[in-house]
């Protein structure tokens, strides 16, 4: 892995091989190793390193773009002489006023080297339990190790270094499934054993699901599915760009109800559980923004595009440049309530348990309307308990409406691999299933 | 790169490796987008790296790098070996290849014009005609348009001997128009699928998907969309384009006939399939007339190759005879266990990526219809034009398809425009409902270039070669 030093000495090099109005420098260096396992047995393994980089280079309002899979000095040099000749080719951009002015930000964080053993043991902790339950195991570990540095001709210099690491298990009888997951900056974090307990819990209760019709039910969404939703919500809208363009929700709503007074969500980067910088891919430092208050919208995120644009600072949520998408909340937090998971279950006369979503896809983004199918763990609930596993359904929901319709909102939350978000878990009314499947 | 494939190789063959193979990738790509008559994307990429592959234990290694330094392909090899060792820990049983010829070969995309040496100039230049045509439709708030260009050259060698370089060619884009008026948005895209369309040729494709022809005709179409009631929840006759049937093609059949997750290494993220080996050859999956294929070696599909990342041979094969479904997507790993040799779909997205079964051309085969004959033919239903998105369980049974538009059909002909119509239900009970299918005057091999599948995910492209077909009684639209 290069030191920042090594970083630094390829960008300030990167900045000089043109003479660009403004330049821009992002270098990456990744290592990863991803386990996956099926079938109770690893039968994927890999390792990568990669070296990269993206430059922009602007001439008035002329911006020429460029990314290489490479930090060797000469490559470097090379492509950002390309990006210098695609923006010659270039039309203005109106709306392009500058690159940002930033002050240097530094985030390095505590970075352990990860072995294929080490994940090969977390795999064996899981499958032992899998086989000591007669289930059969599978899922997917990843351990990522990422250095960062952004440079631009007006000053920006941010460095970071950071790891996270991932942990999926599936396990499962002939006929149902439960799943677990877990999420952290450090792999020693994980306990395969208990991680592979709760998916062996979820297997054995939902064994031999029955079904039951679709309709609106009481339902106790788990964080992996609240996740999934809120995901969603922020592809449709948390960002300027769809905001200025009017399609987003909270577009002409700033400072009006827009869903339940529980709910807030926040981008919160200074969360001790976030992944990633605290700084965007134009080096700017990433500021904690509210986006919904207790139901009301709040505010959008920005970069220094669509920040101009309103004559407003960037709020430094930036993502790799040029793109067509525009700026992006990557640390979502829907805030915690007090409930406790007992206290949410006891709550529930007749209900339904869903532990994690799948396939979610929109249908109307005007109405956050999104559909896809439960998994891995879909459970009845009858007085309070969870009773039997019922089949796997279709729900069809409107994002907003299911988060106005929640009725407990439990304290404890958790990071999901899933959006990147720290949510909690959430006990909605009239969560509506639409279809339902053979399984 | 022969030399640097070499130096794996033996560093692989030293360490006393079962198998190994080495794919050096160089790919350059370019990224051009307008929105609103500003060039918001002009971008060049470069990637190049390597990605080797061992079985060592009786297990697989993967390791890859973008260093291309003779001392980093002999490291990384080593390192693949360990990978594999740690993985033979927990092996279920020793990885076993089927038989294959060893290979010595070339490949190139047939391209006419060279996308990247075309002018930057000309490509802006008719991104910004598409997109001055959509603006001059009041109403429209947001033009966009885009063209992407790849140029793959890939070198693969294995200890068997086998040694293939590949040049692909990719080219497409597409133009969407969006209206927006009190907090209600209308979509169109043209050519209709998934917000572009792809293939595996030069820069003649592009010049014949005439977007600054189509611009004006879908601007108009999503201003329509603003005013446009949803369909009403009801079970009915629906004709569906070229692009939709190819998403149905792709969720309902091409995933499903996958043999690895068949087997179930895809559990973990992406599932299983309905489609287990007991029921091919035997279960009525669609109606006599359905005929679907897999088919790597059609000019011009964007799963078109000459060889997959396996060494295998492109090929065709059927995976769905005369409404029986008969066949999988395969690998050297995977095909022995059904008794088969591969039929070469094994392919990754770039070099440090492992090769997985993906779709190549997988293609609903043409009937003998025309598509306004089909409408004249049809009382009452729905046509419905350009999938968005797709949703369907974790075996590929309960799907959902979200759409544009569609028109009513009243007595042979299309009626009231209907906003985003979705239809739903189980894979194979809308297949075995497909009536009629048009003729190869309106097949087209429709791209997707972002089929994903694996962990970490890879983004794939894959294609079907599709025309327009008719299903009876299909679940649309949704309850108010």
């Amino acid at each position: 892995m290069k030191s920042r030093e090594q970083l630094q000495e390829i960008a300030e090099s990167a900045l000089r091989a043109v003479q660009g109005d403004q330049v821009e420098v992002g270098l990456d260096v990744t290592e990863m190793g991803v386990t996956r396992f099926a079938n109770s047995g690893i039968h994927q393994n890999i390792a990568r390193e990669t070296e990269e980089f993206r430059g922009r280079v602007i001439l008035g309002k002329q911006i020429g773009g460029i990314s290489v899979v490479s930090l060797d000095k000469d490559r470097v040099s090379e492509g950002m002489r390309a990006a210098h000749e695609l923006a010659k080719h270039q039309r203005d951009d109106p709306d392009f006023k500058s690159l940002p002015e930033s002050v240097p930000v530094e985030h390095i964080d505590r970075v352990a080297t990860v072995t294929p053993e080490e994940r090969a043991q977390c795999v064996q902790d899981i499958v032992k339990v899998a086989r000591g339950n007669n289930l059969t195991a599978a899922g997917v570990i990843y351990t990522i190790d990422t250095t960062a540095e952004i440079m631009n001709s007006l000053g920006a210099n941010s460095f970071g270094r950071t790891s996270y690491a991932h942990v999926d298990a599936t396990l499962m009888t002939d006929n149902s499934s439960g799943f677990t997951t877990a999420t952290a900056k450090d792999f020693s974090a994980f306990d395969g054993r208990a991680l592979a307990e709760t998916a062996s819990e979820k297997a054995i209760l939902s064994r031999d699901p029955v079904e039951i019709p679709p309709g609106k039910y009481l339902t106790l969404l788990e964080p992996p599915a609240v996740a999934e939703l809120l995901a969603f919500l922020n592809y449709i809208g948390f960002g300027a760009r769809a905001f200025q363009e009017g399609s987003s929700f909270m577009s002409g709503k700033i400072g009006k109800r827009i869903t339940g007074d529980k709910i807030t969500v926040v981008d919160d980067v200074n969360h001790p559980d976030t992944l990633g910088f605290r700084f965007d891919a134009e080096g700017v430092p990433t500021n904690e923004v509210t986006l919904i208050e207790k139901g009301t919208a709040r505010n959008v995120v920005y970069d220094s595009y669509y920040a101009h644009k309103e004559g407003k600072p960037s709020t430094g949520h930036a993502i790799e440049q040029p793109n067509p998408y525009g700026p992006y909340a990557r640390n979502l937090r829907l805030l915690p309530g007090e409930s406790t998971r007992e206290d949410m279950l006891a709550s529930i006369d007749k209900g339904i348990l869903i532990t994690r979503l799948w396939y979610t896809r929109l249908v109307d983004p005007d109405k956050t309307l999104v559909t896809g199918m439960t998994r891995d763990g879909t459970f009845l609930v009858e007085n309070g308990k969870i009773s039997k596993g019922i089949k796997n359904m279709r729900y069809t929901a409107n994002i907003l409406e299911t988060l106005a319709n929640a009725i407990m909102i439990s304290g404890e939350q958790s990071l999901q691999w899933f959006g990147g978000s720290i949510v909690p878990s959430l006990l909605v009314r009239d969560f509506n299933f639409t279809g339902k499947t053979e399984y | 790169m022969k030399d640097l494939a070499d130096v794996a190789l033996d560093t692989l063959s030293q360490q006393k490796a079962t198998y190994g193979d080495i794919r050096l990738i160089d790919t350059f790509s370019e990224s051009i987008q307008v929105k609103n008559g500003n060039v918001t994307v002009l971008k060049r990429s470069q990637e190049r790296g390597f990605g080797i592959r061992v079985i060592r234990n009786g297990a697989w290694g993967f390791a890859a790098s973008s260093d291309l330094s003779r001392e980093s392909i002999q490291r990384v090899a080593l390192l693949a070996v360990k990978v594999a060792q740690a993985s033979s820990t927990l092996k279920t049983e020793d990885i076993r290849l089927g038989e294959t010829e060893k290979i010595v070969d070339t490949y190139e995309t047939p391209v006419k014009l060279d996308p990247l040496a075309v002018p930057i100039e000309d490509k802006i230049g008719l991104l910004l005609e598409a997109d001055e045509g959509m603006r001059g439709i009041e109403g429209i708030k947001i033009a966009q348009s885009k063209l992407n260009f790849w140029k793959t050259k890939k070198l693969f060698a294995s200890t068997e001997g086998s040694l293939i370089e590949q040049e692909i060619v990719e080219s497409g884009g597409g133009i969407t128009a969006t209206s927006v008026k009190n907090g209600e948005t209308g979509s169109r895209t043209y050519p209709g699928f998934l917000g572009g369309h792809y293939k595996t040729m030069g820069y003649e494709f592009i010049d014949s998907l005439a977007f600054a022809e189509n611009a004006g005709r879908i601007a108009e179409e999503a201003v329509a969309l603003l005013v446009a009631p949803e369909m009403e929840e009801t079970t009915t006759t629906v004709i569906v384009d070229g692009p939709m049937v190819a998403i149905q093609i792709h969720e309902t059949v091409g995933h499903p006939t996958e043999l690895d997750r068949v087997f179930g290494t895809e559990v973990s993220l992406a599932g299983t399939s309905h489609l287990t080996p007991d029921k091919m050859g035997n279960l009525r999956f669609a109606s006599q007339i359905v005929n679907i294929t897999a088919d790597a070696t059609l000019p011009g599909g964007l799963g078109t190759f000459g060889y997959d990342d396996e060494g295998t041979p492109a090929q065709k094969s059927y995976l769905i005879r005369e409404g029986t479904f008969t066949g999988y997507l395969t690998s050297r790993e995977t095909a022995p266990l059904i008794g088969q040799n591969s039929n070469g779909t094994m392919r990754a997205a770039g070099w440090g990526h492992i090769p997985l079964i993906r779709m190549t051309n997988v293609n609903l085969e043409p009937g003998d219809w025309k598509l306004e004959d089909l409408i004249a033919d049809t009382d009452e239903g729905l046509f419905i034009v350009s999938p968005t998105a797709p949703s369907i369980d974790d075996k590929r049974l309960n799907y959902h398809v979200s759409t544009e538009v569609g028109w009513r059909i009243k007595n042979g002909k299309l009626a009231e425009m209907v906003k985003r119509p979705s239809y739903s239900g189980i894979s194979y009970e809308l297949w075995r409902e497909c009536d009629a299918i048009c003729s190869r005057d309106e097949w087209e091999i429709w791209g997707v270039p972002n089929c994903g599948k694996g962990e970490p995910m890879q983004s794939m492209h894959v294609a079907h070669g599709a025309s327009p077909a008719r299903f009876r009684k299909v679940k649309v639209g949704r309850k108010k």
